[in-house]
């Protein structure tokens, strides 16, 4: 296995005049997991297909341990680049078994030899009692697991993912997602994880990167981009998030609901306007100043009455 | 498995495609060579009954030759003949109407025979003057009417069809119908092209009803009392009577048949044969067409079309026995090819559909 | 993929090539001269009462049948497809039958009113509206079937929505479900006209002087290819409108089904005479059809007691030149089907050659297979003609046998491609391990389709085939057009019953397309 990083640099990709990515530089490391967070039409679906080879770029490079796989006039096809896919509808073929389908990309092996292998994946995605499963007799999940074993077998250089879990069921998603992510954090390959939802990509990514026009704006550890997001926009892109005006000349303060405590020697005097359950706390919406605050109280606190007035206080963090 | 079986599927049908193509001795040349093996005429037929098979059966028997019919409207077969050229498999070319045979002349798609059987056993009247085509079997094109409307005397010429008597009352088939054509032809001939387009105006403007369906719908149509009289060929007549619905015998008894003076006689046509430009094997065409003048191939041929055989002697075919007696006209049969052209403009002309 | 643009595009092209370079010779003065402007109205006229009829036909019975529920209403959903099975000159031929003034309706009509034949007026079956009727009867089903499909999949959320904003039944169908289903109705009503337009065998027994009837007679009647091929390029300019109405607004039609869940239909019961009078629409429509016509041949049949050995030669030929036309037009629609995944130029072309094929009659087709013989120099004969007439099958049927393959594959997700893409796999394998096995789950469709339209070919047949060919349809005109109807009976009956095998597999497949519905 080549445990290389891919690599964009100054990707850039137009569609007529409209720029739809825009001068990116990404880099994907080997045992690395990146989420690829944006509002849609950011264009992060399209970054994964230029990563894929799937279209031509108009600028820049992408790269993999060094060496170009797409630059102007050149594109590297899919199936010269060794990059597994994975695809929100999961795109198994449905004339194959589970078993087919993962051996379908191990062409080179004796069936004997590719049947072990493909199993050994099946089985790692704890599927190989339905290895003789078609598609049509699999669930969301299940199907889905078996593209992510299909996509790792061939021992790809980096896999890219777009949106995978999106067809999911809610209940189901948050298993089969930190099943799947660690099964690929295992492989040792670069991987690329296309989402919207920023509390599954904070939790299951190594990497956060947000996407705004065309560009990738902040990346970093989730745990820094969260805290410390360059502008409102990506503050927002990763959670509820109140702008609060301390005084006339200090400017604006990025402060999650969650770092706002009641203090009732607290600098800021507001009235609570709403009480809201949300399971693991207690939501506040209040007013001060004019200003509209979100407030996180632990669910375990005895939330204050609707219309009554607090002191608030902002956490620091160190 | 599905996938799988749908191949098979396709292939076999590939391969009885192949197979098919190889058994088909009519469609190579070398199969009609006299020379070699079994031998077989190709007759290109504008007839298609039941009774074909029983002569082509006697043909065999009698010489040996194997008969492969093609058979299609004469247009048809025309045009199939000049598209497959020099190549034609056709031996012998079979339509039912003297016009037809005369276009097939006129196109050069047929030969000239030399046959002393076919000389005495026709009438010469009824052969092609170059002997290039020979009158098999007759039909008259005459008049059906009801006889409860129209007496016998109204319906005894074609000419009586323009009195004013007859307005509304005629029922008559397109006149692009090679029957119309041959009948046009003859009365060019007796009452010249100036009295002939004046038969047709007045014709014409007689009708009950615009031309449609055959000649077997205009006599229904008289029975059904929509005209009381039509031009029809005897033989359609004489198949209602012979039918096996009541309906159609209802029909035939409602309704009668004047062989109608044409001018001079009754209108007369006949089945014709000729032997092709290019026969591959023309002695075999010829002993055919012999076959189709005797004793044997006369009550065959005629049996299930209730035409009237040509050769003196032969028995007629069940119905044809109770028909009054017929005054053929004596008309050169050629003359109704020469014609045809002038034909179908008289008939554009007076607006016959 | 080249080779299968210029074999399935040729026949078409030098028919089109001929008509304009022809200097139009004696008999296309002659025609233009006296026929043509027949040839050309009654072609419009047909054309637009048929497009009529088959609408005032096959929308009502799809709102019916969809959004209601009336007595015998399941039964009637699949009876109503059956006209597929029949070909328009079987209709033809029942029909000028029964229609006759010495026919059953109007004996009946003169016995039970004692009038005579010409006491009353009644619609002549042999003229321009006669056909017209008779052809949207026989093609209403394409229209049927599309609207059907389109009220089912695409607006039943809209028309829930609707409901709730307060629409009533009327407006639900005008306002929100043709709206929503015109595009997929288009297609379907483009299909029929074409049908309509290639038919030759019903309107020639029915003496209506269409262009088909046109150009087959320029051919058999004044041996003139030329002047059928300037006729066929009116024709031509007529494939060529009705195949972008086809397309016309796709875009649009591209937005169905994009919920892979079904709702479950919740259908508005007709109660006393409203069910009785929908049910009776859908079961005349059915009668005018099918049920009346087969009923008048079967009748026919055993009243005169018609010949059936003599058949044997006939009906073996048929499915000889079904199987061998089916398999290759069914091997190029395969070919055309794959083809269009891969969106090259050439598979483009071929696709457009495959589907102008099918929108050109048989008898054009056929006199531009006769055009490329006369430019080669070959004689029709034989093993040539059998080559020529099967070549023709195929330009006519293979977009028939692509269309359901394309569905199958229509319905496997673009990603599938890529996802075999990025696991290696060279351009054939893609082709041989995931499309080719996709294509054939539409498969059997496409055999049958393509065999029992080759089945039922009757100009291309009537003039190309070889010496000993005749197939049953061949048969059926022949003994028709010779005004022998009861010997014609029992191939049309023959030809219509192998028709209804496809048509009955591919109604149990339709039902089984909603499986969300409670069958």
């Amino acid at each position: 296995m080549i445990e290389a990083a891919l690599s964009a640099c100054g990707v850039t990709k137009k569609i007529g005049a409209t720029t739809i990515v825009d001068g990116v530089d990404l880099n994907l490391r080997p045992r690395e997991i990146t989420a690829l967070l944006g509002p849609s039409g950011a264009g992060k679906s399209t970054l994964l297909r230029l990563l894929a080879g799937l279209e031509g770029l108009d600028a820049g490079e992408v790269t993999i341990g060094g060496s170009a796989l797409s630059r102007p006039g050149l594109t590297v096809p899919p199936e010269k680049r060794q990059t597994g896919l994975v695809f929100q509808d999961f795109a198994l073929f449905p004339h194959l078994t589970a078993l087919e389908n993962v051996r379908f990309g191990l062409p080179h092996l004796t069936k004997a030899d590719g049947r072990a292998l493909a199993l050994s994946w099946l089985d790692r995605m704890q599927l190989a009692a339905r290895s003789g499963a078609y598609p049509a007799e699999l669930s969301g999940g299940e199907q889905q697991r078996v593209a992510i074993a299909r996509a790792l077998a061939p021992q790809p250089a980096a896999i890219l993912m777009d949106e995978p879990f999106s067809g999911l069921d809610p209940a189901l998603r948050g298993g089969v997602a930190a099943l799947t992510l660690a099964v690929i954090r295992d492989a040792g390959v670069p991987a690329l994880w296309v989402t919207h939802d920023p509390s599954e990509a904070m939790m299951l990514a190594d990497t956060l990167a947000v996407m705004q026009s065309g560009q990738i704006v902040q990346s970093g550890p989730p745990e820094t981009v969260y805290r410390s997001p360059i502008d409102l926009a990506v503050a927002q892109a990763l959670g509820p998030i109140n702008e609060i005006r301390l005084t006339e000349d200090a400017g604006v303060a990025l402060v999650r609901p969650e770092d706002l405590v009641l203090d009732p020697d607290g600098p800021i005097g507001a009235t609570v306007t709403s009480v809201q359950f949300t399971g693991p706390t207690w939501r506040l919406l209040a007013m001060a100043d004019g200003q509209n605050l979100m407030i996180d109280l632990p669910a375990s606190t005895l939330p204050p009455a609707s219309g009554s007035a607090v002191h608030l206080t902002i956490r620091s963090r160190s | 498995m599905s996938l799988r079986s749908s191949f098979l599927v396709a292939v076999g049908a590939l391969f009885v495609l192949s197979a098919c193509g190889n058994s088909q001795p009519a469609d190579d040349p070398s199969a009609s060579d006299a020379s070699s093996g079994p031998q077989s005429v190709t007759l290109y037929s504008t007839r298609h009954y039941d009774a074909d098979q029983l002569i082509f059966d006697a043909f065999e028997a009698q010489t040996g030759i194997e008969v492969q019919a093609r058979e299609a409207g004469a247009a048809q077969l025309l045009e199939t003949m000049r598209a497959e050229g020099d190549a034609s498999p056709a031996d012998v070319i079979l339509a039912a109407d003297a016009g037809s045979l005369w276009r097939f002349k006129d196109a050069g798609l047929t030969q000239a025979v030399a046959s002393e059987t076919l000389e005495t056993a026709i009438p010469a009247r009824l052969q092609d003057a170059e002997n290039h085509w020979f009158g098999l079997a007759k039909r008259y094109r005459i008049i059906a009417y009801d006889p409860e409307r129209l007496s016998a005397e109204q319906v005894s010429s074609m000419t009586n069809l323009t009195a004013a008597e007859m307005e509304g009352e005629i029922c008559v088939r397109s006149s692009s119908n090679v029957y119309n054509l041959s009948l046009m032809g003859e009365l060019i001939d007796r009452l010249g092209s100036v009295g002939a387009q004046q038969w047709a105006d007045s014709v014409v403007g007689n009708m009950a009803r615009d031309p449609s369906g055959g000649d077997t719908d205009q006599i229904r149509a008289i029975a059904a009392g929509a005209c009381s009289a039509a031009i029809v060929n005897h033989y359609y007549w004489v198949r209602l009577s012979q039918s096996e619905s009541e309906a159609d015998l209802d029909v035939a008894a409602s309704t009668m048949l004047s062989f109608a003076d044409a001018g001079n006689g009754t209108h007369t046509n006949v089945t014709a044969a000729g032997v092709a430009a290019n026969a591959p094997n023309p002695e075999g065409a010829v002993a055919f067409i012999e076959f189709l003048a005797s004793p044997e191939g006369q009550a065959l041929l005629v049996s299930d079309t209730k035409e009237f055989p040509v050769v003196a002697g032969v028995p007629l075919p069940a119905g044809l026995d109770g028909l009054p007696e017929i005054i053929e006209s004596d008309l050169d049969l050629s003359t109704l090819g020469n014609n045809q052209v002038e034909a179908q403009q008289i008939f554009d002309r007076a607006g016959w559909p | 993929m080249l080779l299968a643009v210029v074999g399935l595009s040729a026949p078409l092209l030098s028919a089109g090539l001929m008509g304009v370079l022809s200097g139009g010779g004696e008999t296309w003065a002659h025609i233009s001269g006296t026929t043509l402007s027949t040839y050309a109205g009654s072609t419009v006229v047909m054309l637009v009462l048929t497009g009529i009829l088959v609408l005032v036909f096959a929308i009502p019975a799809a709102w019916l049948v969809t959004m209601h529920e009336f007595p015998g209403r399941r039964f009637l959903e699949w009876l109503l497809i059956l006209p597929l099975a029949a070909p328009a000159y079987v209709l033809a031929i029942a029909y000028a039958n029964l229609l006759g003034v010495a026919g059953p309706v109007q004996s009946g009509l003169r016995d039970m009113t004692g009038l005579s034949a010409r006491d009353y007026w009644f619609p002549d079956i042999n003229s321009l509206p006669g056909l017209s009727v008779i052809l949207a009867a026989a093609l209403y089903p394409y229209v049927y079937l599309a609207a059907r499909a389109a009220f089912t999949t695409t607006s039943i959320c809209t028309l829930d929505a609707a409901r709730t904003l307060g629409a009533r039944p009327r407006d639900l169908l005008l306002r929100v479900a043709l709206p929503a289903a015109r595009p997929a109705i288009i297609a379907g009503l483009s299909l029929a006209l074409m049908e309509a337009a290639a038919d030759y065998g019903a309107a020639d027994y029915l003496g209506v002087q269409t262009l088909t009837v046109g150009v087959f007679r320029a051919w058999s009647s004044y041996g003139d290819v030329g002047a059928g091929a300037r006729l066929a390029l009116i024709l031509l300019a007529l494939a060529v409108f009705l195949q972008w109405l086809e397309r016309f607004d796709r875009g649009s039609a591209g937005s169905e089904a994009t919920s892979k869940r079904w709702q479950s239909l919740t259908r508005a019961r007709l109660n006393g005479w409203h069910g009785w009078a929908a049910a009776g629409f859908c079961f005349a429509l059915f009668s005018l059809g099918f049920g009346i016509p087969v009923l008048r041949l079967l009748w026919i049949a055993i009243d005169t007691n018609a010949p059936v050995a003599s058949l044997s030669g006939a009906a073996v030929n048929s499915i000889l030149l079904a199987a061998a036309g089916a398999s290759l037009a069914f091997i190029a629609g395969l070919a055309v089907a794959l083809g269009a995944r891969r969106k090259t130029g050439l598979s483009r072309l071929a696709r457009l050659a495959a589907s102008g094929g099918y929108a050109v009659p048989g008898a054009v087709l056929a006199l531009g297979g006769l055009i490329v013989i006369g430019w080669l120099g070959l004689g029709l004969t034989g093993h040539v003609a059998l080559l020529v007439l099967i070549w023709i099958y195929v330009c006519r049927f293979t977009v028939a046998g692509a269309e359901p393959m394309q569905a199958a594959l229509a319905r496997a997700p673009k990603s599938m491609d890529q996802a075999a893409r990025s696991l290696a796999a060279s351009p054939l394998r893609r082709l041989v391990r995931v499309d080719l096995p996709i294509a054939m789950s539409g498969a059997v469709v496409a055999a049958l389709i393509l065999f029992v339209e080759i089945l039922k070919e009757l100009p291309a047949t009537l003039m190309l085939r070889p010496t000993g060919w005749d197939t049953l349809a061949v048969r059926a005109y022949g003994y028709a057009s010779d005004e022998r109807v009861a010997e014609a009976t029992v191939p049309c009956l023959l030809i219509t019953l192998a028709g209804l095998v496809p048509v009955i597999l591919l109604s149990v497949r339709l039902s089984r397309a909603r499986p969300g519905e409670t069958a």
